[in-house]
C-alpha cells in the first residue's frame, strides 16, 4: 500500500499523542485562570479609559470654570469701568463747551490724568499676590476718577 | 460634590454596558463543554507541530480562553474544524515567534540528501499495520521540524501547498519540496529499521 493511501487509512490512530498525566484537570484549571485573568484585564482596561474620559471632562470643566472667573474678575474692577466712562462724559460734555480756554484746560487736565507712560498693571511686579495686586489698581484708578469726578462737575455746571 | 455625582452616574452606566456585554459573551460552563469535547484534539494537533509538551499546553490554553470573546458560536458551522485550524495557526505563530523562525525562512539543508526516487509500497516493509502505524508515528517525531511540520500539516492536518505556503510564509514549490524529502527521509527511517 501506498504510504499516503496508508497514513490517510489509519489518520485517526496516528493522530492520537500520549496525553501528559491529569490533562483535563490541569488544563481546566488553566483556562478558568486564563479567562479571569482577561476579564480582570478588560475590566482594569475599562475603568482606565473611565478614568481618562471623567479626567478629560473635570479638565474641560476646570478650564472652563477658570476662563469665567478671569472674565468676571476682569469686570469686577469698577473702577477701571468708570475709569473710561468718564473719559468719555468729560470729552461729551467739552466738545459742547463754548469757552475755548476753558475747552483747552479740560483737554490739558484730562491728558495729565490719563496720559501714562505705561499701564499700571504693567508697572507691578509680579511677586505681588493676586488680592494685592487688584487692590493696587483699585487704588490707583479711585485717585484718578476722583479728579476726573472733579472735571465731570465743573464742566456741567458751567454748561 | 458636582464631580462626585458625575463620577457615579458614569460608574453605573459603564456597569451596565459592561454586565450587558458580559451576557452576551461565552459563558465558562459552554467553554468548558467545547474543551471537553474538542480539547485532546487540539493538544495533539499543537503537539504534532511544536514537539514540546509545554508549548502544546500553552497554546491550548490560549485557544480556550480566547472562545471567552466569542459572542456566540452558532455562527461556527463545523467547531471541530474551527478549533484545529485555530490551533495550527497559533502553533505556527507560536514557531515563528521563537528562535524556530528561521525554519520558515529557507528549505533545510539536509546533509544526508535522501534519495527521492523511493518505493512508496509500505505494506512490503511490515505485514502488521498496528506495527507500521506505531512506527511512522515514532519516526515522524524524529524528523528535523522543518520537514516534521510541513509532513504534519499536509499529511496529518491535510493542508494543501498554497495553504502551507501562505501560513508559513515558504514558496509553494519549496513546501512541495520540503515534503518530497521529508517523506523520503520518513519512509528510508522506517524501512532502515523494519527491513
Amino acid at each position: 500500500m501506498n504510504f499516503e493511501d496508508f497514513t490517510k487509512k489509519r489518520r485517526a490512530e496516528l493522530a492520537k499523542e500520549k496525553l501528559p498525566d491529569r490533562f483535563s484537570e490541569q488544563m481546566l484549571a488553566r483556562i478558568r485562570e486564563g479567562i479571569k485573568a482577561r476579564k480582570k484585564k478588560e475590566r482594569t482596561i475599562v475603568l482606565k479609559y473611565a478614568t481618562l474620559a471623567a479626567a478629560s471632562v473635570a479638565i474641560l470643566l476646570t478650564v472652563g470654570l477658570h476662563v469665567n472667573n478671569k472674565k468676571v474678575q476682569t469686570h469686577t474692577i469698577a473702577e477701571i469701568e468708570e475709569y473710561y466712562i468718564l473719559i468719555k462724559e468729560i470729552n461729551q460734555l467739552n466738545s459742547a463747551e463754548r469757552d475755548y480756554a476753558i475747552r483747552e484746560e479740560i483737554t490739558r487736565s484730562v491728558k495729565n490724568l490719563t496720559e501714562d507712560e505705561k499701564l499700571i498693571e504693567e508697572q507691578l511686579p509680579e511677586e505681588i499676590s493676586k488680592e494685592d495686586r487688584e487692590k493696587i489698581i483699585r487704588e490707583y484708578y479711585r485717585q484718578k476718577n476722583e479728579g476726573l469726578e472733579k472735571l465731570k462737575t465743573f464742566l456741567a455746571e458751567n454748561r | 460634590m458636582f464631580f462626585r455625582n458625575i463620577f457615579a452616574t458614569k460608574k453605573e452606566k459603564l456597569r451596565h454596558i459592561y454586565e450587558k456585554r458580559e451576557e452576551n459573551l461565552m459563558k465558562e460552563g459552554e467553554i468548558e463543554k467545547l474543551f471537553y469535547k474538542y480539547g485532546e484534539k487540539a493538544y495533539c494537533t499543537a503537539f504534532r507541530l511544536l514537539n514540546n509538551e509545554s508549548d502544546a499546553k500553552d497554546i491550548v490554553q490560549d485557544l480556550f480562553v480566547g472562545l471567552y470573546r466569542i459572542k456566540s458560536t452558532d455562527g461556527i458551522k463545523n467547531m471541530g474544524a474551527y478549533l484545529t485550524a485555530c490551533c495550527t495557526r497559533k502553533a505556527i505563530d507560536l514557531l515563528r515567534k521563537e528562535k524556530r523562525d528561521s525554519l520558515f525562512k529557507d528549505e533545510y539543508k539536509d546533509p544526508t540528501r535522501e534519495s527521492l526516487i523511493i518505493d512508496e509500497d509500505i505494506s512490503a516493509i511490515q505485514e502488521d499495520e498496528n506495527i507500521l502505524a506505531e512506527k511512522i508515528r515514532e519516526k515522524m517525531k524524529l524528523l528535523p521540524d522543518q520537514y516534521r511540520i510541513i509532513v504534519t500539516l499536509h499529511l496529518m492536518e491535510d493542508y494543501g501547498y498554497r495553504e502551507i505556503s501562505e501560513m508559513t510564509g515558504l514558496n509553494e514549490n519549496t513546501v512541495r519540496s520540503i515534503y518530497m524529502r521529508g517523506k523520503a527521509k520518513l519512509i528510508n527511517s522506517i524501512k532502515e529499521e523494519l527491513l
